[in-house]
């Protein structure tokens, strides 16, 4: 007997996925022009790498690692009065999910021949009660509408980072 | 295993019903196998959209789950109606009882079969029938309650059906 067909869900599809179910989020695709270790080595170094890409983040600090599972700071920069962010982080191969209690970012990566596709997802999500979520709607719309050009933005800063956009 | 720890998906459910996103994600883990594989066998070339598309519906309506004890169930419900859409199925096709009979006293899949082209030579709809009984081993009466299925259709036209399927079937 041969197997049942079935379909399994990628990385990048599994962010798909979650960027239409989160309403105050933006999620951007796109193809690098490098091989996936170095684009992966790189973003996965979430120490090392998120404040050089990401304009609102001065530093990152790990405090936890079990395996995949990540405790770590995000301290915001001065835009953000450099407040810091307590995010709850699954990373592994190809993936990182990165919570806290109002924000979220994912990222994924896969091979495509010599180049990468690559997704980012980030953006203030409210968690709590129903009513407490309904309250943020707004938040998260507004959220949404800044990610927009953000996240983006995010890109085009892995890209400088990785010598493929002056 | 995606069912085995009720106790961690159920708390899961409940997390992500207040908008956690850990448990979000984690919760999409334990899910995604069993959504792929209903979505994969009925509708086939499209159950990559399937799958997301069923996903989607299912975290996005995952407040309104009273229960997460019947998070299968209800996932199920909604993977399966979601495929058979993808698959480019009638929404309003109903399923005969005879035809669910027919899927129920088929043979096993035991032997040289090709799955595949057994189920593409079938409706979508009676490809969920057999999906239905192969994964979760459902009786006729829980089927006909996950494919809303109307009692009481012309019996000629489902006697025909069930000559064709077993043919096929059998084939």
């Amino acid at each position: 007997m041969s197997e049942w067909p079935t379909v399994e869900l990628g990385d990048i599809e599994r962010l798909r996925v979650l960027s239409r179910v989160l309403p105050g989020v933006w999620m951007e695709e796109r193809v690098l022009d490098t091989p996936y270790d170095r684009v992966w080595s790189f973003v996965s170094d979430l120490e090392g790498s998120v404040h050089m890409f990401d304009a609102d983040v001065r530093k990152v600090r790990v405090v936890r690692r079990e395996g995949e599972r990540l405790t770590l700071w995000g301290f915001g920069s001065w835009r953000f009065l450099w407040l810091p962010n307590l995010f709850r982080v699954q990373l592994r191969e190809g993936f990182c999910w990165m919570s806290s209690q109002g924000y979220v970012v994912g990222m994924a990566a896969i091979p495509e021949g010599d180049r990468t596709r690559f997704v980012h997802l980030e953006g203030v999500h409210v968690r709590g009660p129903k009513f407490a979520r309904f309250l943020a709607r707004p938040l998260e719309w507004v959220s949404r509408l800044r990610h927009r050009r953000h996240v983006p933005h995010d890109i085009d800063g892995i890209e400088r980072c990785l010598g493929l956009r002056v | 295993m995606l069912w085995a720890t009720h106790g961690d998906v159920e708390e899961l459910v409940r997390r992500a019903q207040r908008g956690d996103t850990a448990a979000m994600n984690a919760l999409l883990t334990e899910i995604a196998p069993y959504v792929g594989r209903i979505c994969g066998a009925v509708a086939l070339d499209a159950g990559d959209d399937a799958a997301q598309e069923a996903l989607v519906a299912i975290f996005r309506n995952l407040p309104s789950l009273r229960d997460a004890v019947a998070l299968r169930a209800w996932a199920r419900r909604i993977a399966v109606r979601e495929a058979i859409r993808a698959a480019g199925a009638r929404r309003s096709v109903p399923v005969d009882p005879v035809m669910l009979e027919a899927a129920v006293t088929a043979p096993d899949l035991s032997g040289d079969v090709d799955v595949r082209a057994v189920l593409e030579s079938l409706d979508p709809v009676h490809r969920a029938v057999l999906v239905l009984r192969h994964l979760d081993g459902l009786d006729e009466r829980e089927m006909a309650s996950v494919l809303d299925v109307a009692p009481g259709t012309v019996k000629s036209r489902l006697h025909r059906a069930r000559t064709a399927f077993k043919a096929r079937w059998s084939a």
